[in-house]
């Protein structure tokens, strides 16, 4: 399940603000394939996110955007995950790409 | 805060190929149009920071191209038209829409099944001009054997069907019953919007009892006619059924097969004193009834 591998990423360290690349490496999703469950997230009110703020020229790359969870999203998250432990069997992640 | 490891990070220097910017700008362009910005920002980013090759940048590409319909949903589920930032869709709204869809679905569904579709499907007239006698919509319902196990469907239909004729408590009765089943069963959401709901569920069921026991008692001591309450041949239905519809049409941040689904209740609801008022609608209701 990507999206509990995002969650599960996002939980480890709840405060903390993280670009798309860098959750689908913690979550252990084929980069590119984040995105959908990020926006969806957020358009669920679990996330928030807001654009870095760099001099674009300096860093020689368009600004990334930082996404954050919302008190929703970590109580829906943390809920999420108790009932996937509870279905299933205490086993080895997978690559759920 | 930003995490730690990343907020330092060195400056990109790498640049992208014709090709591969060809292939951004052409799933951007897949994209609503107020969430195409964004997302090429992201997209060019990611793949600025790949310095190990092609290989990769493509593989991502390929990924971005896999997953694109499932990111255009959500970015028109989450509102975008000319905005940097997702809208999300209000909790409240989302509550609202469901507690319509259960507490005025079942009702209207149930009418619909065990009034119109039974007299049609049992032919009912067609039974009482060949026997003379009153055909009792109970003795329809299969119950012997097997069929016992219909009997919970077969009570839910019936209080269904009950409070969109008699409208008033039972009405709000159904309400209240919805919002509690809502607070049970939406498990993946917050506490508190779980919380929420039961407590529109528990008004609805506590302004229905009081509103049954005044009724009760008025009828009760002859204060009212007992037609004067409870039997409004589906107006309440209608006029929830209404607001139904304004919220299917201005409801624009929700699922589109939440606000589909509102239409069609709408229009089921608002036709169900309509179909009263007919000759058959009242020979169906008068049937029904006794």
């Amino acid at each position: 399940m990507p999206r509990l591998l995002v969650l599960e990423a996002f939980l480890d360290e709840p405060e903390c603000e993280r670009y798309g690349l860098e959750l689908a490496h913690g979550a252990g999703l084929e980069p590119g394939t984040i995105y959908p469950i990020l926006v969806a997230f957020e358009a669920a009110g679990w996330l928030t996110s807001r654009a870095e703020e760099v001099d674009v020229h300096a860093e020689g790359r368009p600004r990334r955007r930082y996404y954050r969870l919302t008190a929703e999203g970590v109580a829906a998250g943390r809920a999420a995950i108790a009932v996937r432990k509870q279905r299933t069997q205490p086993g080895a992640r997978r690559l759920a790409w | 805060m930003v995490s730690p490891d990343r907020a330092g990070e060195p400056a990109q220097q790498h640049k992208l190929t014709r090709a591969e910017r060809a292939a951004v700008a052409a799933l951007c362009h897949l994209l609503p149009s107020g969430f195409r910005s964004r997302q090429r920002d992201e997209w060019t980013a990611d793949l600025l920071s790949f310095a190990s090759g092609a290989v990769t940048r493509w593989r991502y590409l390929v990924s971005a191209a896999w997953t694109l319909p499932a990111l255009r949903h959500a970015a028109r589920r989450g509102g975008f038209a000319d905005l940097s930032t997702v809208a999300p869709v209000p909790g409240a709204l989302t509550s609202t829409a469901h507690l319509f869809l259960l507490g005025l679905g079942w009702p209207v569904l149930s009418w619909l099944i065990m009034v119109p579709l039974t007299y049609v499907a049992a032919d009912v007239p067609g039974r009482i001009d060949r026997t003379g006698a009153l055909v009792d919509p109970k003795a329809l319902w299969p119950t012997n054997g097997l069929f016992v196990v219909l009997l919970p469907l077969e009570v839910l239909l019936r209080l269904g069907a009950w409070a969109a004729i008699l409208g008033g408590p039972l009405l709000l009765g159904a309400f209240g019953a919805s919002g509690l089943v809502l607070a049970v069963a939406r498990c993946r959401r917050s506490g508190r919007s779980r919380l929420v709901i039961a407590a529109v569920g528990l008004v609805c069921l506590a302004l229905a009892a009081v509103a049954g026991l005044v009724a009760g008692l008025a009828w009760s001591y002859g204060a009212v006619h007992p037609d004067a309450f409870g039997l409004d041949s589906g107006r309440t239905v209608a006029v929830l059924g209404t607001a139904a519809g304004i919220l299917a049409l201005a409801g624009r941040r929700l699922e589109t097969r939440t606000r589909s689904a509102l239409a069609v209740l709408s229009i089921l609801a608002v036709t169900v004193p309509i179909v009263h008022g007919t000759t058959t609608g009242a020979e169906m209701l008068t049937w029904y009834l006794d």
